[in-house]
């Protein structure tokens, strides 16, 4: 392999000083005998076997520190600053004695480091600043080369959404809409995998919080491919959480690739908040209540990537829709809820309501993307990010800018902007605009 | 009037019998055309292959990539494996008919993605990887005799007859008896040039052909090329469990 990189490293320089086709010299270049041998493989270990093998343990991860300051700005309230550092990464090993079993750990480990002027008591602090959370520990394994199977904790490709991906029941960590690309939280399941021609049919069964047998969760998927198209259908069904059935599909029409989700669950695992007559029972006016009908989410949404010839523009974006039926109806009475203190406090406070159960409140989303990298061949890149409650009319707008690197040193400004009245969901405490500068320093992969 | 007639007649044959005198003279074009594309497919068996991309481009420098390549053209299936850098390790590029995927390791998603995107940010496309046919895709424009170094060609104009290629307008020089590309210049629709390529060394595989060097030249943005060296080429017979998602899982990082 060194060899070849040798001779094509020497061909390429030797041909530098050529910038258009016309520059080439075709007398050399096409002078001699076409056709050259064919450098027979000695190898003893079928080709598709080799890459199933390593010797000893491969190591590698990521690295990243950066450093980071905002300042934001609050109608009728003075100005406030944050700054802070971040150091951390994530290591990963991978060991494959032999083309039929493989185990793959990987961890992330992350510094804290907490410049605000709140003393903290130094215990504290110390379990604050440092964690570090196994992302995946899992064993690849198969049955003829027919069944594979993948058992511990890994990230399972379930749902196709970009922005929001209502499908996806069965990954611990939800999509973070702020940063769809970043890593999630898998689940602890055993994978089984059966591909046959160009489908695949997958039965999950998921053992997080499982305490007895009766316990474990069961998702089968199939995913059939149709033209262009790929089309999953799948479904969740656990003992005590309501069980789902969802369909997917993936394509691409010209130059952008599309994606569906549509998903009926029967009742929701969430506890929703509902007005009533103040009582000694619900003494702020407030009940929670179990939903049981069947609930539809939909979303819908594309991305595209686009470069002109001159790579002056290179574009890429996303756009998606998401349709709630989770959401509420009333966001007026939510809007009431969440600035009442006193409600709030006391159903957070009692456990009976949880973060999850406030997320998505909404009944329609829109996510967007647009990023501009290497503008006009230079060395800046923009991006901006809009998310949205069109129910209760609010959201947050994110434009950022990328400044050139001085070795590796990369900053980057930019200003973020919630909009909405008090007490929507991107608008909890009325409009706010940041402003914030992150500088990354010397950070990588390996 | 009559002779006037006479001539009108005489004209239309004359007309006629050039265009079916043009027609049949891009017949053995049209036969090159086939004989590149029976040469270059592998039907009968498999291929594999190490790919040595490096790309040089005036703003970034020099970058190398190495790609695993696995394709079965009975079935339109590919599988690109990118080995290195270790950055880009375990990403993969698999190709099923009408549908191509890109998986990325550190999420462990597969995407759809398109044959007109460019390959990892090089001047190759991804539909460079792949099989298309310039006798179907393309028809015949134009074509005349020349000299390519010390081999005689063919030059030959072709315009797309459908969206499946990265380009609708293609220049081919082609040698003459062996059928060989040794030189392409591909143009946009407005027939600006985007991009050349040429093939300066090929190996015989079983029947067929396959290129062992391509340099790849934007011709818009100066001094950025890429050049793809192909090496351990296989003809084994590759297991079809090779072109499935649950390979590509198991074998990225």
């Amino acid at each position: 392999m060194k060899r070849i990189f040798a001779l094509s490293l020497t061909a390429v320089l030797l041909l530098s000083s050529a910038v258009f086709a016309e520059d080439f010299d075709f007398e050399s270049l096409f002078g001699d005998d076409l056709f050259m041998e064919i450098e027979e493989s000695t190898s003893t270990t079928a080709v598709e076997d080799a890459l199933l093998v390593n010797e000893g343990i491969e190591v590698g991860g990521q690295y990243h520190f950066n450093v980071n300051g905002s300042r934001t700005y609050m109608e009728s309230l003075d100005p406030s600053d944050a700054f802070s550092a971040n150091l951390g990464g994530q290591i990963f090993l991978d060991a494959r004695p032999n083309p039929d079993f493989r185990v793959f750990a990987k961890t992330s480990l992350n510094y804290n480091t907490n410049f605000s002027e709140d003393q903290q008591e130094e215990q504290d602090k110390d379990q604050k600043q440092v964690s570090l959370r196994l992302t995946e520990l899992f064993s690849d394994f198969h049955h003829n080369n027919q069944v594979y199977f993948r058992a511990g904790k890994q990230n399972v490709n379930w749902g196709v959404g970009y922005f929001f991906s209502p499908a996806d029941v069965i990954n611990v960590g939800r999509i973070d809409p702020t940063d769809p690309d970043a890593d999630r939280e898998g689940p602890v399941a055993l994978k089984a995998h059966y591909p046959i021609a160009s489908n695949n049919y997958y039965l999950y069964l998921l053992f997080d919080g499982v305490e007895k047998f009766s316990d474990l969760a069961v998702a089968p998927k199939l995913e059939y491919v149709m033209g262009k198209s790929e089309i999953g259908l799948g479904g969740f069904y656990q003992t005590d959480k309501v069980p789902r059935v969802m369909a997917t599909i993936s394509s691409t029409v010209g130059s952008f690739s599309v994606f569906g989700e549509g998903v009926v669950s029967f009742g929701s695992d969430k506890s929703f908040v509902e007005e009533t007559v103040p009582s000694q029972e619900n003494p702020f006016g407030y009940k929670l209540v179990e939903r049981d009908d069947t609930i539809f989410q939909v979303t819908v949404g594309g991305r595209r990537s686009y470069t002109d010839p001159d790579g002056r523009f290179n574009f890429s974006g996303a756009l998606q829709y998401f349709y709630n039926g989770e959401g509420y109806t009333d966001q007026e009475m939510l809007k009431d809820f969440r600035l009442n203190e006193m409600a709030l406090g006391y159903f957070f406070g009692q456990k009976q309501l949880s973060l999850s159960d406030f997320s998505f409140t909404g009944r329609h989303y829109v996510g967007a993307m647009v990023g501009w990298s290497d503008m006009f061949n230079s060395k800046l890149s923009t991006s901006a990010l809009w998310l949205a409650n069109l129910s209760d009319g609010s959201g947050q707008l994110t434009a950022s800018l990328s400044l050139p690197a001085l070795s590796s040193i990369k900053p980057s400004v930019g200003v973020t902007r919630s909009y909405g009245e008090e007490g929507t969901e991107f608008g909890l405490l009325g409009p706010t605009t940041t402003v914030f500068a992150k500088v990354t320093i010397g950070s990588g992969s390996f | 009037m009559k002779q006037l007639r006479y001539f009108a007649v005489g004209l239309l044959l004359v007309l006629g019998f050039s265009t079916i005198v043009l027609a049949d003279d891009f017949s053995h074009i049209r036969e090159v055309l086939h004989r590149i594309d029976e040469q270059s497919r592998f039907d009968d068996t498999d291929l594999a292959s190490v790919l040595t991309v490096i790309t040089e481009d005036p703003e970034k420098g020099l970058e190398k990539m190495v790609v695993r390549q696995f394709r079965r053209d009975d079935g339109e299936r590919f599988l690109l494996l990118i080995q290195e850098p270790s950055v880009q390790k375990g990403q993969g590029y698999l190709l099923e008919g009408d549908n191509l995927w890109f998986y990325d390791p550190s999420s462990r998603k597969f995407a759809h993605t398109s044959m007109k995107e460019s390959f990892q940010g090089s001047d190759a496309r991804n539909a460079d990887f792949s099989q298309w046919s310039y006798s179907s895709s393309y028809k015949i424009v134009d074509y005349s005799d020349g000299t390519l170094g010390k081999f005689e060609v063919y030059i030959i104009d072709l315009e797309a007859v459908d969206d499946t290629v990265p380009y609708p307008y293609v220049k081919l020089w082609v040698t003459k008896g062996t059928n060989l590309v040794l030189r392409a210049e591909e143009y946009s629709l407005t027939k600006r040039l985007m991009r050349s390529a040429l093939f300066p060394n090929y190996a015989k595989v079983g029947s067929g052909v396959i290129p062992t060097q391509m340099i790849f030249i934007d011709e818009l943005v100066k001094g950025k090329k890429t050049q793809i060296t192909i090496s351990e080429i296989s003809t084994n017979k590759l297991p079809d469990h090779v072109f499935t998602k649950a390979y590509v899982e198991r074998v990225s990082r």
